[in-house]
C-alpha cells in the first residue's frame, strides 16, 4: 500500500469504528481479548455474559430501533 | 420451499442436508427457527446413520443475514434472557457435535449468520459471499460465539477489524485469510459440499469421530497434553476398527 494510501485507510478503519456504539466497541474488543486467553467454552459463556449486560445499554436499544426505522443510529455512550 | 423455518433432508450415504428457510428475510434467524434447530441437532446427535451434515440458507441471497431483529427485547427481563440462553444453548449444542458439519455458504452470511458457519467444522463459500459481524453498528456484540470462534478461524488483527468495524470481507478475502476452506462458482456450491461430505462419510465413523475430537479438544490443550490425546485417540480408533461396522 503506498504510504498516502495508507493513512487513507488508517483513518477510514478508524472512522467506522468510531461511528459504532462505544459500550459496544469496548465490551466487544474485550470479549475478543479476554476471551483469547479462556477456554472456548469459558470465553462463550463471557460473551454472553457481555451481551446481557448490553442489553441494559440505552445505545443497544437506539441502534435497534435505528436499524428497524432504517436511519442511522446517534450512540450517546450510554 | 414454503414450509417450516427448518428444512431436513436425510440423503444417501450418511449425509443430511439442513436448509435455513425464510428466504424473504435472508434467512434471519428468530426464535422459531432457533427452536426447530435445537430439537434437529439433538436428533442428527442421536441418529447414528448422519455422519455429515451440510447447512445452507434457501434463496438467492443469503446463507443467512443474523438474528431476526424484529424479535428484539421481547424477553421480559435480561434475567429472563440470560437463564433461557443458558438452558437453550444452540450454538453450544452445535460445538459440541461428533458428527462433521459442513457450511456451504452463499450471499450474505452475516452475524448469527456467519456464527452459525463458524461452529461448523468447514466452509465453502461462492464466489459472491459475504462475512461481517455487523453487531456493535447496532450498539451491541456478536453473541452466537462470534468474538470467540472468529479469532480461532482468523488470524487476531482480522478479527478485530471485523468485529470492531462491523463491516463485512468478501469470499476472496475469507478464503485467503482461512475463513473459507474453498470457494466455487455459485452453481456449484451444492454439488461440491455434497461430495465432501459425501467423502467424509465413506471413511471409517469411528475413526472420523475420534480424529473431530482429538482437533477440538486438542486445540484447547497444550502441545504435550493435545499430542497425549492424539496417542489415545489412535488406540480408540485401532481397536474399533477390529470390529464390525
Amino acid at each position: 500500500m503506498a504510504k498516502a494510501a495508507l493513512t487513507e485507510r488508517a483513518d477510514a478503519i478508524a472512522g467506522r469504528i468510531a461511528e459504532r456504539g462505544p459500550i459496544a466497541v469496548q465490551y466487544a474488543k474485550e470479549a475478543v481479548s479476554r476471551g483469547a486467553e479462556m477456554p472456548l467454552e469459558q470465553g462463550l459463556r463471557y460473551e454472553t455474559d457481555l451481551t446481557m449486560i448490553l442489553q441494559t445499554t440505552e445505545d443497544r436499544a437506539e441502534g435497534v430501533r435505528a436499524f428497524l426505522e432504517k436511519r442511522q443510529p446517534k450512540f450517546k455512550g450510554k | 420451499m414454503s414450509e417450516g423455518p427448518v428444512l431436513y433432508e436425510k440423503r444417501d450415504g450418511g449425509v443430511a442436508w439442513v436448509t435455513l428457510n425464510r428466504p424473504d428475510v435472508l434467512n434471519a434467524i428468530n426464535m422459531r427457527m432457533r427452536d426447530e434447530l435445537w430439537e434437529l441437532m439433538h436428533a442428527v446427535r442421536d441418529d447414528p446413520d448422519v455422519r455429515v451434515v451440510v447447512f445452507k440458507g434457501a434463496g438467492d441471497r443469503a446463507f443467512s443475514a443474523g438474528a431476526d431483529i424484529s424479535e428484539f427485547g421481547t424477553a421480559p427481563s435480561i434475567a429472563e434472557a440470560r437463564r433461557a440462553r443458558r438452558e437453550r444453548d444452540l450454538w453450544g449444542l452445535i460445538l459440541s457435535l461428533d458428527e462433521v458439519l459442513i457450511a456451504a455458504v452463499h450471499g450474505y452470511a452475516l452475524g448469527a449468520g456467519v456464527e452459525l458457519a463458524m461452529c461448523c467444522d468447514i466452509r465453502i463459500a461462492s464466489d459472491d459471499a459475504r462475512f461481517g459481524l455487523p453487531e456493535v453498528s447496532l450498539g451491541y456484540i456478536p453473541s452466537a460465539g462470534g468474538t470467540q470462534t472468529l479469532p480461532r478461524h482468523v488470524p487476531p488483527g482480522l478479527a478485530m477489524q471485523m468485529i470492531l468495524t462491523g463491516d463485512p470481507i468478501d469470499a476472496p478475502t475469507a478464503y485467503a485469510r482461512g475463513l473459507v476452506q474453498r470457494i466455487v462458482p455459485r452453481e456449484r456450491l451444492y454439488a461440491e459440499a455434497e461430495a465432501m461430505a459425501k467423502a467424509i462419510a465413506a471413511r471409517p465413523a469411528a475413526a472420523t469421530r475420534l480424529a473431530k475430537r482429538a482437533i477440538v479438544d486438542g486445540a484447547e490443550l497444550s502441545l504435550a497434553s493435545g499430542l497425549a490425546l492424539e496417542s489415545t485417540m489412535v488406540r480408540r480408533s485401532l481397536e474399533t476398527a477390529s470390529l464390525p461396522r
